[in-house]
């Protein structure tokens, strides 16, 4: 086993730090894979995204609901 | 148990936004929306639907204009499936499909290399800032949820949405640490790709 991450096991961890403290080695590895894979830092922001958007479901303000043309059709083909 | 039938009408006497007809309905769509993604008897999802306009109706004063009744309204919806949840009958009948954990397909199926490394290079997002692309953002995950195995939606809706925490969706769902880590990454990451395909790119690939 080598020091660093893979990729796989990265997302992994990105996943699991939204949810319980990871373990200091863990969280060590983590940071020094991130700081040298620019596509597991664009996964990181991804999730994090997701995480913060996930609490928002339905109190993002809405205001007018006219929901646009593209949503729409993504939801139809969804039902599909 | 179900009160579909009785569709509840605003009383006309009260002069709020939210009761105009058209508005009612929306805002009751918009619960059953979120209520569906959460519980997966419909007659269920109703309920919980109804009572929380009940609650709306009976302090119809608390909030002024409808993007916060809305907000509000949820707000209640959450707490009412909270509890739904948190009620000692609902221990572990939740998990109804519990082959899915095996049978599902993984999203990060074929997106590694054998070293472990993405086989192509992950596309950043552009950073929702504006109202409006935050919103179409938003529309893009909800449904790209609704492609996830419905399980699988579910346990992130309690963790995010619900704000449960994991030792806690474990122990309602009778799953094991293990597993709850495994479905909730499977779910982040499936919609990660979903969103990352439906366009939300800035196509400048690192």
């Amino acid at each position: 086993m080598t020091f660093l991450h893979s990729c796989q096991k990265a997302a992994e961890l990105l996943s699991q730090s939204l949810d319980e403290p990871l373990d200091l080695i863990d969280k060590l590895r983590l940071q020094v894979h991130l700081s040298m894979c620019g596509n597991c830092r664009n996964v990181e922001e991804q999730l994090n995204l997701i995480h913060k958007m996930g609490a928002q479901i339905g109190s993002l303000d809405l205001c007018d609901e006219t929901e646009t043309p593209s949503i729409v059709n993504l939801n139809r083909s969804a039902e599909r | 148990m179900n009160k579909q039938s009785e569709a509840i009408e605003p009383p006309a006497t009260v002069s709020h936004p939210v009761t105009s007809e058209a508005s009612w309905v929306r805002l009751r769509q918009r619960l059953l929306r979120h209520a569906r993604m959460m519980v997966f008897e419909p007659a269920l999802a109703e309920d919980l639907v109804q009572e929380s306009l009940v609650a709306v109706l009976e302090q119809p004063n608390a909030h002024r204009g409808e993007a916060s009744i809305m907000t509000w309204a949820v707000a209640i919806l959450k707490n009412k499936i909270a509890d739904w949840y948190r009620s000692p009958h609902q221990r572990r009948r939740v998990w109804v499909d519990a082959d899915e954990i095996e049978t599902e397909n993984d999203p990060t199926d074929g997106l590694y290399d054998a070293q472990g490394s993405y086989k192509e290079a992950v596309p950043s997002w552009q950073q929702p800032e504006r109202q409006e692309s935050q919103r179409q953002m938003m529309s893009i995950m909800e449904a790209c949820l609704k492609r996830l195995p419905s399980q699988t939606g579910r346990v992130f809706m309690m963790r995010e949405w619900l704000g449960f925490d994991t030792a806690e969706i474990c122990e309602r769902l009778g799953l094991s640490a293990e597993n709850c880590r495994m479905i909730l990454h499977r779910a982040r990451m499936g919609l990660r790709q979903c969103m990352t395909a439906q366009g939300h790119t800035t196509g400048s690939i690192q």
